[in-house]
Order: C-alpha cells, then structure tokens, then sequence
C-alpha cells in the first residue's frame, strides 16, 4: 500500500513539472513534456524500491540513492524517448535539454520524497520510543500494585497479634516490643508505598523489625545478624538511596521458604558491602533451600523485586540466587550507580 | 473419666497460651504432652493416644493435616490456625472443629462443649476433606539449577525466555544472559509446565508469555518474535498448530 501511495504522489510530482514546464513555456508540448516526466519519476520511484534493499545492504545510503536515481533517470529518458518519438536514444542527442531537466527534477523530486519519508521514520521511532517507555511505566506501576497487595500477609499479622496476646501476662515488655516491631513494619509498608525511595539504614530498620517480630514467633529455631551490624556500617552504605521494601520481601522469603518449613531452624545472616560504584547486598539463609522439582516458593516475591529492579535499573542491578554451602540459599542483591 | 488431649504448634508461645486457657476453662481435661512440629506430634499421639489433639496447620515438616490423617481414629481434631480461608470453608463443609488464632474464651468454651458431647468425625471423612484440602498442587519443575561459568545459580521459570538444546545439555537463555542445565531439552519438556512453556522445534522450547508477533511462511513454519530478546527463533512445521489461532 505505502509503495503504491509513493507512485501516485510521484504521478502527481511529475504532473506537476509537467504543468509548470508548459506554462513557462520550457517545452512545446504538454502530453510530450507529461510522458517524459511520468517515465523519469516512476522508473526512478521503481529502480529506489525494487534495488534500494538489495543494493543499500551493501553500500551506504547516500551513493545507493545516488547510482539508482541515476540509472533511473537514464532509463526513464530511454522509455520517454521510445514512447514520443519511437526511438531509444531520442533525447540524449541534441541540445541535451531533456537530460539536464531531467537531472534538476529528479535531484529536487528525490530530495524532497526522501526528507518526507526520513521524517516519517523519525516520527514512527518516536511513537514506538513512547510504547516503549509506556510499557516500561506500566511494567513499574503493576510491580508496585502486586507489592501494595503482598505487603501484609494476613497469616503472619494474626500469628503476630496471637503471639502477642500470649505474651501480654507472661512478659508483658516483650509484648510491648513486638508490638512496636509490628506498627513500625505496617507503617513502613504503608508510607514507603508512595515513596519513590529510602535509605539502606531504614530499609535494615525494618528488616530488623520483621526479623525481632519472626523470632518471637519461632523462638529457638531463628538466629539472625548483619553483616556488619547496622551500628558499624559507613555512612554512605547507611544512605545510600534504595527503591522502599526490596530487601524486606527477600529476607521475608529467606525465612518463609527457608527457615520457617525446617524443624531445626537456621539462621540468616545480611551482608552489605560497598562495591565500584554500587552496593551489595547478600541475604544468606541456611534454611531448606530450594528444591527445583518442587516448589515454586517465593516465586511472587522474587518476580516482583525482580520486575521493579529492571523498571528502575535496567541492567545496573543484578539479583542471583545461589545454593549455600552446606543448605540453604544464597541471594545477592546488586546495584550500581544511584537511583533515578 | 476425664479426656486426655496434646497442644501441637510450631511456635512456643501459642503452645503455652492454649494450654493455660484450657487449664483455666476445662480444668478436668488432662494435657498430657506438647509438640513443635509435626513428626514429633505423631510420634506423641502413637505413645499417647489422647482423645484430642489440637493442631497447628501449618508446620515444618508435616502440617497439621497431614499428622490429622495418622493419628489414631480415636482422636477428635480441633485444627488452629491463624489465617486460612480455604481450609476454614472446608472444616465446616465437614464438621471438623477449628480455632482461629488468637483464640477467644468464647470460641474455645464452645469447641470445649462440642468436644464433651459429640463424638470425633468419620476418619474417612477427614481424610476426603484433608484431601480436598491439599489438592490441585500437581507441580512442574519451577527453578532451574544451572552454571554460568564457573558458578552455578538458580534461575526461576519465570526468567527463562527460552530454552536450546546444546548437544547433550540445554543453553537456558534469560533477558541478558545464558546458562547451560545439565538436562537434555527432551527431559526439560517433560518437567516444565505445559501452559507456559511450548515446544516449537526438535531442540527449541519457549516461554509463551515472550511471544510477541508469530509470521508463517510458505513452508508453513512460523518466526517468533521475543519480547525480552532481539533475536527470532523459528518454530518448526510440525508444531506449527500452536500458533494457528494466534
């Protein structure tokens, strides 16, 4: 459809030429001056869409369009030529004429079709750009839906809450603690929602809480530490400027699928480190590990982490998950560059 | 003469405030033992043989329906749980008793009287329901244990664009990068979920989701287009019929 639309705007440019030839009374006839106008355009038009692919592949655009528009030209003054007066070579003899009107109209006619269709490709690349960024927006914005759904699992506020009904008369300053573990998390969760970002600090702020709140819960079956604790680590890790709940839903997973389904228990140690230019952070559990003909455990809550690192970071941020020694998981978080 | 019962959670703390609230609201009911998991609860309820036991679903190792399907017919069941709507509905399709956690005296005084007049569910009944429960978790292979270099990661499906058969292993490619599992793509084809991954060529298999544009040929064989990937994979004549309607 677009190669037929690009003959007939040719037809109309060269009934143009054509047109104004004779009123400037340039030629004598207008049928004439029309068939060698028509031949020339639409033999170049031909000679650009039939050749353009199969020569410009292999040698740059400019001395494609240049070569094709010249045999083009040669074969549309030959056809004329046929066409007019029954011979091939009619118009290159002479005063020449024909050819060097020929060669003004086609260096114009070319120019001006390929600026059009240059300026339509740029604005077709800008459209599809849009559709591009669009989707990544959407992309974001339904990581951070599923996040706001999966914030708080009901089955771990009402553990919480009963565990501290149990403790209000047997220890009622633990009670007290867990209780504000607990407004701390769903505050956080609440706020950092509508926060573009947070700080490492209070991100292991909350960390710490879910983890307090987690050995209540399980008692002797949990141990967890940081790496280095949270009161020797430097100021940039401390600041350094993280999307709000990324390393909560993953140490959340670390216990959920790893430690909590083990009868024995294990630990989770957190690690965090400066690197060139960037941060890791290591979440290593000795729990059950992951067993790959089994369970899909954990799968939402990685897929959103994962979904809302490549919207923000695109390649700058790495998340990898290892098998630890001697069972367990390793995963590791990293991030280069600040964030937007 | 008085029941006997056993308390079985996995956290301590529910275990202890349990066994005092029913200390207090059915004194003459004899708690002969507690258990944290749910092997150990089993191994209890053999020695034991309480006429209730009071279970904790979800547990490390065994839940507490899977335990309820052992223990002796003789004991009545009450399940605990924090927070279950499925299993909830369940229990009262079938009569079985069940707590929600925390327990209030008002709902624990009536268990206490349903568990003084009436006797303990069918056992077959228990088992249909913990069956009914349970069910519709047929599973497909979910990770991928697979080596980059030197190293060896776990990768979830849901990364995995597509798979290639490299000789006797597969090339699993992701977004950015590609790794090799030590299975054969025939194996894989076996493992993976069938709704979500198709296979589209003798050593091809693709994630659905990444198919973006599917153009047939003449020869009947369609090119795909990916979403996460710049490349097309070719999807073979013979499994052509999957992308007919698309």
């Amino acid at each position: 459809m677009n190669k037929l639309a690009g003959f007939a705007y040719t037809a109309l440019f060269c009934l143009g030429i054509a047109v104004l030839l004779s009123l400037l009374d340039v030629t004598e006839a207008f049928s004439e001056t029309l068939i060698i106008s028509l031949s020339i355009g639409w033999t170049i038009r031909a000679s650009l869409v039939v050749f353009g692919p199969i020569v410009g592949s292999r040698l740059p655009a400019y001395v494609t369009t240049v070569v094709l528009t010249a045999a083009g030209l040669a074969l549309g003054l030959g056809l004329a030529g046929l066409l007019n007066e029954g011979e091939l070579l009619a118009y290159f003899s002479g005063n020449y004429a024909s050819v060097i009107l020929g060669v003004f109209f086609a260096i114009v006619g070319v120019s001006v079709f390929q600026a059009h269709s240059r300026l339509a490709s740029a604005k077709a690349a800008l459209v599809e750009a849009d559709v591009v960024r669009e989707k990544q927006e959407k992309a974001l914005l339904s990581a951070e839906l599923k996040l706001l759904q999966a914030q708080i699992e009901p089955h771990f506020l009402f553990n919480t809450l009963s565990n501290v009904v149990g403790l209000i008369h047997v220890d009622p300053v633990a009670a007290e603690k867990t209780l504000l573990n607990l407004t701390m998390l769903l505050r956080s969760s609440l706020n950092r929602t509508r926060q573009a970002s947070v700080t490492l600090g209070e991100e292991m702020a909350i960390v710490r809480a879910y983890l307090e709140i987690q050995t209540i819960r399980m008692f002797d079956r949990l141990e967890f530490r940081f790496e280095p604790p949270e009161g020797e680590m430097t100021e940039t890790l401390l600041n350094w400027p993280l999307p709000p709940l990324l390393v909560q839903p993953l140490v959340e997973n670390a216990i959920k699928h790893g430690i909590d389904p083990s009868e024995t228990g294990g630990s989770v140690i957190i690690k965090t480190k400066a690197i060139d230019n960037g941060i890791q952070i290591e979440i290593i559990d000795t729990g059950m590990g992951i067993d790959p003909n089994k369970s899909d455990a954990g799968s939402t809550g990685l897929k959103n982490v994962r979904g809302r690192l490549q919207a923000l970071y695109g390649t700058q941020a790495s998340l990898t998950l290892e098998d630890n020694e001697p069972s367990g998981l390793k995963v590791t978080l990293k991030i280069l560059g600040d964030l937007e | 003469m008085n029941k006997s019962a056993i308390i079985v959670d996995d956290e301590p703390l529910l275990v202890e405030y349990l066994q005092s609230k029913l200390q207090k609201l059915w004194p003459e009911l004899d708690i002969i033992g507690t258990a944290h998991n749910g092997r150990s609860a089993l191994a209890l309820a053999t020695r034991a043989q309480p006429d209730v036991a009071f279970l904790d679903i979800h547990m490390p190792g065994l839940t507490g329906l899977q335990v309820a399907a052992s223990l002796p017919t003789k004991t009545q069941i009450v399940f605990v749980t924090a927070f279950d709507d499925y299993a909830v509905e369940a229990f009262q399709r079938a009569a079985v008793d069940y707590l929600l956690k925390p327990v209030t005296d008002e709902r624990l005084q009536k268990t206490i009287e349903k568990l003084q007049s009436r006797p303990a569910v069918a056992r077959d009944d228990l088992i249909a329901l913990i069956k009914d429960v349970t069910e519709g978790s047929k599973s497909y292979l979910h990770w991928l244990r697979a080596g980059y270099g030197d190293i060896t990661v776990l990768i979830q499906d849901s990364d995995v664009v597509y798979f290639q058969s490299n000789q006797k292993y597969t090339d699993v490619v992701t977004r950015d990068k590609t790794y090799v599992v030590r299975q054969s793509i025939k194996e894989l084809a076996d493992e993976l979920d069938p709704n979500a991954f198709w296979r589209i060529h003798r050593g091809v298999i693709v994630r659905v989701e990444q198919v973006t544009i599917a153009k047939r040929d003449l020869r009947g064989r369609y090119t795909l287009n990916l979403r996460d990937r710049d490349e097309q994979i070719i999807c073979s004549q013979s499994y052509g019929h999957l992308f007919k309607q698309m």
